[in-house]
């Protein structure tokens, strides 16, 4: 205990406060014993992205260059559409990132230990309706073969290896997700019932054989059980006469884990797609793909073939329409320099309030339905640990490690899938949501915030499960998404805005995003990338 | 009162002497080399009873409260430190730190005792007569322990009892002199009450005394320890009784010099007697080369590769007088070339295939093991098998965990070799199990190397026969993303060694 970190009026409030006063003052203290890690605020670009709000000059294009077709954005839609392009024997077309690094949400990090996420970090196996997500699983290796009846088999080693999920509830470790420890039979029944009623869901056909809940969506039966999106998820739970804590705060985590907004926010419909969407396989079970840089794996093998044609660092900050042509004006970050692509078709594979800065028409004029179009913010850390500490009580270490009622999601291993023995330094990827509390002041926060506050917030959630992580943590990296994913809310999942979006798409401009599926997904945003450009390809007579 | 305070000396300073013994015996029991143990505690321990002895200066007042205080607390610490140490060795990596740590405080401790007798003594007898009484009762105590220590103590109490009986010992000579010094004692009655909680911890330490050595032996080894090594991958120790030179890996038997070569004539000619042309080996594993030394009497074997990840193994095997006498030098042969790196990782990097593998890897008793005995591991090991080649994996014991033995067999299988399970007795083992993969059907062996123990041409097909109490079971194949042998394994070995899973 560092004592001169507790201040005498740290020590006198909280002898007046009683408990409350003095937890927190020696909250700080234990936090506050982390010395030993380093570590920055490392993304995202922030403030060359906040250029476009206005008030800075651009200085003009010096130059022009051509392109068949520009695609704004190196995310997952972006690369699958320079991958469709590619596969279509298409050369002629530039990818243009404002970060550093391709890969959007799916970005990753690398160090001398480990690859690590700093973004999504898997991807469920593919249903039957995700059929050019498995094509490029083919093509990577991952899927080895399809039997007669198109059932893929699986590399395993790109399966997440077992034990696959652990969570720490009343000071032990225990296997599985769902908080099986101390629950009583009514928490057991009214869970039986959730997965059973998940699966009715998923098993739903339409008259012409369409599931209601499909990846990408658009493959599903139009409209199917849509009045699901007029409620919440947690008032659907309520409806059913579910009430049982246990099994709210599994299906909260669900929805903070994979949508960034609570279950009293979050459509039912997207809920329920949550469990429904995904097919059993009973040979796999619920396993899921997984790499030790999570879904950098996938965006770093879409991106290779086309390197010469990505350009990164470089901020799109005017496109619109010339003639037969379409004008992307690009503010280099680098050279601090401005220049001009002339492309025939333009390709806008950023989220929609990007776009809206962007797309002249939209500046000039923006749609009422961009207004429905809310995003999330997520926080997400890697630590480095010069060897993991003791698994603790319970189960061993697992892949995904939850902290029961935490504020936060828990930590995934990036060395997990390792096929070394031993235990060596290791990387811990972190990651929280921040749905109760309103995005723009977590922005605000994440825009004043320093390291430390997130660093000693981070190691006090950690030191829960584990004691002595402040002492050995080595490294502690953050990266603050202010606006990391489409929120589908209440309405807008399956509402109208979302539908003028898609057939907003004019000439030749395309938007290509899963802000359009409101649901941030690999495969969603994999599938309008890759819609966009067949659609560029076939305006362009390909 | 005089002849009262005089029984109290010989208790502490048998006790005191007994908690020096109990450590460095278990020191030397736990870390081998007993010399150092004997010296190094020995040493220490004097000089904290030194530091003690110094330390007594700055206790004026209350000199019979401090008196009962550190009898209590040398009863206390002396009764569970042979508990702590076997405790301390088998959770944590700290034992030399515990160990030191302790005999530094039981030392000090005791050192206290015999300056603050002298001093509470003062006023009722001559100095002269004082020191001659208690230095010499002091000494009778030490002689006392010495005899009663390995004669009468430890082969009938074990070392976990004795520290607890001494313990009561001096807790009892503290209670006891909070009457002889009623006098100068203000807090008498308090000062009884912990001592009598004090004999009660202890007391309960006693009767489970029982549990904690049957739990700590089963850790433990039975005989002599003659070489201990920690490297970053593992404990290594090396035990010995009579002629009977046993490894152990973390604890685990990995084989007995007086049956070993049962296990190594299986795991290796069965293969490599039925190739045609063994020209390239690779072995996985098997860093005590005593695998290699059966290879080696094959005079077709051109090279071979042993990945075992510890290159301590490799070296203490290579090096040491007595291992490299088991391995018959394997490791000196000009055709061995020795790699430490982890088998997967390492077997994933090779475009070179081979004419036989053998995989002689740890038990799968962990998740990280358990990778190792996978169908992508298997698969891989097939891809790197030369046209006919053949490779056998050690495989647990199908008897004591015959799901697990079935599941190595049918994770081969589902890997796209052909399985040919067999197995054999190895008395240190029981029933030891292999299984032979081939890509095409197997012939066992029509003739093996000359001078061979164990291994008959006639013998070989019944090893492949198995008795119904070892007969397949259905299991599930083993894959990364499930780990079932894990799973199975950590059940089956349960229910043989309860206490020790």
């Amino acid at each position: 205990m560092e004592v001169q970190d507790v201040s005498r009026r740290d020590l006198l409030i909280g002898s007046l406060t009683l408990a409350g006063g003095q937890l927190a003052g020696w909250g700080r203290t234990s936090a506050a014993a982390a010395d030993g890690a380093a570590g920055r605020i490392v993304g995202t670009s922030c403030r060359e992205g906040h250029l476009l709000l206005g008030g800075f000059a651009f200085p003009r294009a010096t130059r022009t260059e051509r392109a068949s077709v520009v695609i704004v954005g190196g995310g997952v839609a972006g690369l699958a559409a320079a991958r469709r392009l590619r596969r279509a024997g298409f050369r002629d077309f530039l990818v243009v990132e404002l970060e550093e690094t391709v890969g959007g949400n799916a970005r990753a990090g690398r160090t001398e230990v480990t690859a690590f996420p700093w973004g999504s970090h898997y991807l469920p196996l593919p249903g039957p309706e995700t059929r050019e997500v498995k094509r490029l699983l083919f093509e990577l290796g991952v899927i080895e073969r399809f039997d007669r009846r198109g059932r893929p088999t699986y590399d395993e080693r790109h399966l997440a290896h077992a034990p696959q999920e652990r969570l720490f509830i009343h000071g032990r470790w225990q296997s599985g997700i769902y908080p099986w420890t101390g629950a009583t039979a009514r928490d057991l029944a009214e869970y039986a019932a959730f997965r059973e009623a998940m699966t009715r869901f998923r098993d739903w056909r339409d008259a012409a054989g369409r599931r209601a809940f499909t990846i990408p969506r658009a493959a599903g039966a139009p409209g199917a059980f849509r009045e699901l999106d007029r409620i919440s998820m947690a008032e659907y739970l309520r409806s059913n006469g579910w009430t049982s804590r246990r099994l709210h705060w599994y299906v909260e985590y669900g929805m903070r884990d994979d949508y960034g907004v609570g279950a009293a926010e979050v459509s039912a419909w997207a809920g329920i797609h949550y469990y429904a969407a995904r097919l059993h396989d009973p040979e796999y079970e619920d396993v899921v793909l997984t790499w030790p840089e999570g879904n950098g794996w996938l965006v770093d093998r879409m991106a290779e073939p086309a390197r010469d044609q990505i350009r990164v660092g470089q901020l799109v900050y005017n496109v619109a329409q010339a003639g037969n042509r379409v004008a992307v004006e690009v503010f280099d970050l680098q050279s601090r320099v401005s220049y001009r692509l002339l492309a025939r078709e333009a390709i806008l594979a950023c989220p929609l309030f990007v776009a809206a800065r962007l797309y002249r028409p939209w500046r000039e004029k923006p749609p009422a339905f961009l207004s429905s179009f809310h995003y999330a913010p997520w926080l997400v850390a890697n630590l480095h640990l010069p060897a993991p500490p003791d698994d603790g009580p319970g189960v061993p270490l697992a892949w995904d490690n939850i902290i029961y009622e935490s504020e936060a999601l828990g930590y995934v291993v990036a060395t997990h899938q390792s096929l070394r023995i031993s235990r060596g330094p290791t990387v811990w990827t972190y990651y929280q949501s921040f749905p109760h509390r309103a995005p723009q002041a977590v922005r605000r926060e994440f825009l004043g915030g320093s390291w430390e506050t997130f660093r000693d917030r981070i190691l006090a959630d950690l030191s829960r499960a584990h004691p002595e992580i402040g002492r050995r943590a080595r490294r502690l990296d953050v990266m603050l998404y202010g606006h990391a994913m489409v929120r589908p809310e209440i309405g807008f999942v399956c509402g109208r805005a979302r539908e003028q979006a898609i057939s907003a798409s004019r000439g030749p401009v395309h938007l290509a995003h899963a802000d359009l599926s409101g649901l941030s997904l690999f495969e969603e945003a994999f599938e309008w990338g890759t819609r966009a450009a067949a659609q560029a390809l076939a305006r362009l007579g390909r | 009162m005089p002849s009262a305070v005089y029984v109290s000396v010989v208790v502490i300073a048998t006790a005191g002497l007994i908690y020096e013994l109990i450590a460095a015996a278990a020191a030397s029991y736990l870390l081998g080399d007993s010399l150092t143990q004997f010296s190094t505690v020995i040493g220490s321990y004097l000089f904290a009873m030194g530091i003690g002895s110094y330390l007594s200066r700055y206790l004026r007042r209350n000199l019979a409260a401090w008196f009962v205080q550190g009898q209590i607390l040398v009863g206390l610490a002396g009764g569970w430190s042979a508990a702590l140490l076997f405790l301390a060795f088998v959770h944590t990596q700290y034992f030399r730190a515990i160990l030191y740590g302790l005999v530094g405080a039981i030392g000090v401790l005791v050192g206290l005792e015999i300056p603050l007798l002298l001093r509470l003594l003062r006023q009722r007898l001559a100095l002269r007569e004082l020191v001659a009484h208690v230095l010499s009762l002091d000494y009778l105590g030490a002689l006392a322990a010495s005899i009663l220590f390995p004669l009468f103590l430890v082969p009938r109490l074990g070392l976990i009892r004795t520290a607890f009986a001494f313990g009561l010992a001096n807790v009892a000579v503290g209670l006891w002199s909070t009457w002889i010094f009623r006098q100068e004692i203000v807090v008498a009655r308090f000062l009884r009450a912990v001592a009598v909680a004090a004999m009660l911890i202890l007391g309960g330490g006693l009767i489970a005394a029982e549990q904690l050595t049957a739990w700590a032996e089963v850790r433990l080894y039975a005989d002599e320890v003659i070489l201990a090594r920690s490297s970053p991958y593992q404990r290594i120790v090396l035990t010995r009784a009579g002629d009977d030179v046993r490894l152990f890996l973390n604890g685990h038997l990995q084989f007995s010099s007086r049956d070993e070569y049962r296990y190594h004539e299986a795991l290796i000619h069965p293969a490599l007697a039925a190739h045609p042309d063994p020209r390239r080996v690779l072995v996985l594993g098997g860093g005590d080369g005593l695998g290699l030394r059966e290879i080696l009497k094959y005079p077709a074997v051109r090279s071979v590769t042993l990945v075992d990840l510890d290159p301590e193994m490799t070296r203490l095997f290579s090096t040491h007088a007595f291992l490299r006498g088991l391995n018959e030098g394997a490791f000196a042969d000009r055709r061995v070339r020795v790699v430490n790196d982890d088998a997967f990782v390492w077997l994933d990097r090779q475009t070179d295939v081979f004419d036989v593998v053998i995989v002689d890897l740890p038990d799968p008793h962990s998740f990280s093991l358990g990778k190792l005995y996978s169908r992508s591991f298997y698969r891989l090991v097939r891809s790197r098998l030369a046209p006919g080649g053949l490779a056998t994996v050690q495989a647990t014991s199908p008897l004591f965990a015959r799901r697990s033995f079935w599941c190595i067999v049918e994770t081969i299988g589902s890997a796209g070799l052909l399985p040919h399970p067999y197995h054999v007795h190895v008395p240190s083992f029981g029933a030891w199990g292999f299984v032979l993969a081939s890509q095409t059907p197997y012939q066992p062996p029509r003739r093996y190397p000359e001078g061979l123990r164990f291994l008959t041409v006639r013998g070989t097909p019944a090893l492949f026969d198995f008795p119904p109490d070892m007969a397949r079971v259905p299991v599930e194949v083993n894959r990364l993303d499930n780990q079932v042998l894990v799973q199975y394994y950590a059940e089956e070995w349960r229910r043989v060694f309860p206490s020790s899973y």
